[in-house]
């Protein structure tokens, strides 16, 4: 995917890098995330918001983002959602849900290919 | 980093095809010339034994490619490097022959088929335990067993990485801790672990300890005769 190197929001140019994730993690706020949302013509829609906080709270916890298997047990028990599975969050982000999270989330690109 | 000997490769395949190994050896700690040379012969005649093998190279012993390439592997071996241990340590994904890219998580899958699976850990210990080296019942509990100390960040976080790709694929497998390897538990790294506790992800246990250590999650201590009887019980052990 194609995506600029910078982003406007909020009037600062906030710096992304080749792989379209924030440069610097402290640049994010829910504007660049929208504004992020905008670009990609999707709606961070509730869920999807749920899913990038999820993601979040797990990386400052654990140092990394969530497995998939996690991320399912917990939207079960906490969005909502009680047959969610993984057809259910790449329908959210098809390109990769935990990586999009992130993306969307602030934070690096995951490094692990688990 | 990954030696020169690299540069002039073609870039390797990258698949997530699983492969169906007969016998499996996971490689996960940095070998010399020498070292790497015996192993792969070693290899060869292990494999002869098998319909089909699969060599899984982890963590530091990506360092040891070139190494591996000079002795000459059985080219009737699936060579598979770890996609994101490669990537840690080197800009290219360019491999010689006849090694190709994989995930961890196609390691995981290719586990669950093979007979036999031998690992030679970060320490540079071989597993030759009763369990591994006996046809494997599809089912059997799988042990990873961490006896070695991370030196560095890397070794640390692709130890955890091991774990979690079993956690991953909802493996019945247990984490024993042992000696040194205890350390993985201690200070703000440990953190990584604790979800493995939080989200009931694996069993951990650790060998109750020569030394003191002050580990930063509660893991259940085993006395040796318990951490027998763990080992007696797993069908596979993998030294990481």
């Amino acid at each position: 995917m194609n995506r600029q190197q910078t982003l406007a929001s909020a009037g600062q140019i906030i710096a992304l890098g080749p792989d379209g994730h924030l440069i610097n993690p402290e640049d994010w706020s829910e504007a660049v995330a929208e504004e992020m949302a905008r670009r990609d013509n999707i709606e961070l829609c509730r869920l999807r918001w749920w899913l990038v906080y999820f993601v979040r709270d797990h990386y400052r916890k654990y140092g990394m983002p969530p497995l998939m298997r996690v991320t399912l047990q917990a939207m079960r028990r906490d969005a909502g959602v009680e047959d969610a599975s993984s057809k259910t969050l790449y329908r959210l982000f098809p390109e990769g849900p935990i990586r999009e999270a992130c993306r969307y989330g602030g934070l690096p690109r995951p490094e692990s290919c688990i | 980093m990954i030696t020169d000997g690299l540069a002039q490769q073609p870039a390797a395949p990258e698949t997530e095809d699983v492969s169906m190994a007969d016998y499996i050896a996971l490689i996960r700690c940095k070998a010399s010339r020498d070292a790497a040379a015996r192993l792969v012969e070693e290899l060869r005649d292990t494999a002869r034994g098998h319909d089909s093998s699969m060599v899984f190279i982890h963590g530091d012993a990506v360092a040891s490619i070139p190494a591996f390439a000079n002795a000459a592997p059985d080219p009737g071996a699936d060579w598979v490097v770890c996609r994101t241990s490669l990537a840690r340590r080197t800009a290219t994904d360019m491999l010689p022959q006849p090694f190709r890219i994989a995930t961890l998580t196609a390691f995981y899958e290719s586990v669950l088929s093979a007979n036999r699976i031998d690992s030679l850990g970060l320490g540079g210990q071989l597993c030759s335990k009763p369990g591994s080296a006996a046809k494997r019942s599809e089912s059997g509990p799988l042990l990873l067993e961490i006896g070695f100390a991370p030196l560095a960040r890397h070794q640390h976080r692709e130890t955890l990485e091991m774990a979690l790709g079993a956690a991953a694929l909802e493996l019945d497998a247990t984490v024993l801790f042992t000696g040194e390897g205890l350390a993985h538990l201690e200070g703000v790294a440990a953190r990584g672990w604790s979800q493995i506790t939080d989200f009931d992800l694996l069993d951990l246990h650790c060998e109750t300890p020569a030394r003191r250590f002050a580990p930063e999650i509660a893991v259940p201590t085993l006395d040796p005769v318990d951490v027998a009887r763990l080992r007696a019980r797993a069908a596979t052990i993998l030294i990481l």
